[in-house]
């Protein structure tokens, strides 16, 4: 059981040098770990490369088993939860409350329970208010909160997350870092891309930094 | 290579491949046009091969408006009949092909003018004394397009990632989630549309009546002889046609 990373590699263009060379990593449930590096070194394409939207020259994604490659985007997204770096793009509906709950009426879950899940996202994020909101003019730290409570709804196993804490006030910063620590202590797995180096250290046990095109693991001392 | 050309020699030759287009009328005309634009289009750097095989949809929709045609099209020569019907006639299908390559031919006119960087574009209208305001809203709204298509094409990879597989469902529920997804999604570009023209007025455009540009166009010999060329052969085609000649 654990999302393992098979020594990929990845150029967005043929005639480029690779920008991922040989890259493996391994998430067992109840892990955390943070990928680091400066701007452009590429985090980014690396987590869309283990959720499945890019898909690697060399090497292979595999979770729980079972090759990526094999999966649908929708399979994948049952085992994985992924925060797009720009919120705005994975926010797609009408107002605040609908965009939690809406995978869940494909699950064929009755309305009463699916009111009751998203209620109980909404008040942890503290979106209570902005319920009946139009996502797209939320404020950038609600859009993110927005963003990271529909990814929960689901309870996914693993979860990706690009940069999280980006536009977070202290106060809801401290409020995330108890909630991803739940997440953990609860068995599951999370890959956090962030610059914030304390928010990182303080709540992964694995610190990886990613410098031109290779992931080294780091010292995880402050 | 033919792509560096100004995009105002571009202009010229796609503007009479498009007004042959339209003003010939028979699949024995506008088919080799088809044929000299596709020949064209590698000269630009574009490869008619590929471009198929994006649109091959779009392909399908046009063959079907092939065969509507011949259905609908009040045509004397029958091909097929039914009972006292006539069917398919041949002025319907006729009608449907040049229909159909006319439109080909003015797609490959789009091409020739997309090969041009959208800056480029901008300053050759410009230069042809257009208000650049005009100029920089039609080069910006080539630009939004695919920016709205990667934007749709995120929004559907979050949405089978929250676990929705588009393609397992019964298609009254697909319909279902494209009819949520319809409003917001124009909603958005409504408001990232009105964001950049706002961000462009913050960075001084339209600030002063005249620009300059950073790159400045000039006009080359092989510009001049693109449009002589083009020019001239549009003339000639559309003289001979109407003295019956072709
Ligand atoms: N779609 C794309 N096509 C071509 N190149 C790309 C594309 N997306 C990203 N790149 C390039 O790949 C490199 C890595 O980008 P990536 O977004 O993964 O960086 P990142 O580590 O997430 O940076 P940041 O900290 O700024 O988020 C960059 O040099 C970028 O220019
Ligand atoms: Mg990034």
């Amino acid at each position: 059981m654990s999302l393992v990373a098979h020594s990929l590699s990845f150029r967005y263009e043929k005639t480029d040098p690779f920008c991922l060379e040989n890259i493996g990593l391994e998430l067992h449930p109840g892990q955390c770990l943070a990928l680091l590096g400066a701007n452009g070194s590429g985090k980014t394409t690396l987590s869309k490369l283990l959720i499945g939207i890019l898909q690697p020259e060399k090497g292979h994604v595999s979770v729980d088993g079972q090759n990526l490659a094999g999966l649908s985007l929708a399979g994948i997204g049952e085992k994985i939860g992924y925060l797009f770096q720009n919120p705005s793009r994975q926010l797609f509906c009408s107002s605040a409350g609908e965009e939690i709950g809406f995978p869940l009426q494909f699950c064929g879950l009755d309305p009463g329970e699916i009111a009751e899940r998203t209620e109980h996202l909404l008040h942890f994020f503290g979106l209570d208010h902005l319920r009946d909101q139009f996502p797209f003019t939320l404020s950038q730290g609600e859009r993110q909160r927005l963003a990271l409570a529909a990814i929960m709804v689901l309870d996914p196993p693993y979860f990706i997350l690009d940069e999280p804490t980006t536009g977070l006030d202290p106060r809801r910063r401290e409020e995330l870092f108890y909630y991803l620590q739940k997440l953990i202590k609860n068995g599951r797995g999370i890959i956090l891309i962030s610059h914030d180096h304390c928010f990182a250290r303080r709540l992964a046990s694995g610190i990886l930094e990613l410098k031109e095109g290779r992931l080294q693991e780091v010292d995880p001392g402050c | 290579m033919l792509k560096e050309l100004d995009p105002r020699s571009k202009f010229v030759l796609s503007g009479i491949l498009a007004t042959l287009a339209v003003f010939f009328n028979h699949p024995l005309h506008l088919g080799p046009l088809l044929i000299l634009a596709l020949f064209l289009l590698p000269l630009f750097s574009c490869n008619p091969l590929q471009v198929a095989r994006r649109m091959r949809h779009l392909l399908v929709i046009l063959g079907g408006l092939v065969i509507i045609q011949a259905f609908f099209y009040p045509g004397t020569t029958p091909l097929i009949t039914w009972g006292q019907h006539y069917l398919i006639t041949v002025e319907g299908l006729l009608q449907g092909s040049s229909l159909v390559l006319r439109l080909f031919i003015i797609l490959c006119c789009g091409l020739i003018l997309a090969s041009s960087p959208p800056a480029r574009f901008v300053q050759g209208l410009v230069r042809w004394y257009l208000p650049y305001e005009l100029a920089y809203m039609v080069s910006l709204g080539i630009r939004f397009l695919p920016l709205l298509r990667e934007e749709a094409g995120d929004v559907f990879t979050a949405l089978q990632l929250r676990g929705v597989d588009l393609r397992r469902m019964p298609w009254r529920q697909q319909f279902k989630v494209y009819r949520g997804l319809f409003l917001p999604l124009i909603t958005m570009a409504i408001l990232r549309s009105r964001q950049i023209a706002l961000a462009m007025e913050a960075r001084a455009f339209r600030a002063y009546p005249r620009r300059t540009f950073f790159h400045s166009l000039q006009l080359g010999r092989g510009d001049y002889l693109t449009i002589i060329i083009s020019l001239f052969s549009g003339i000639l085609l559309i003289f001979l046609h109407l003295r019956g000649l072709i």
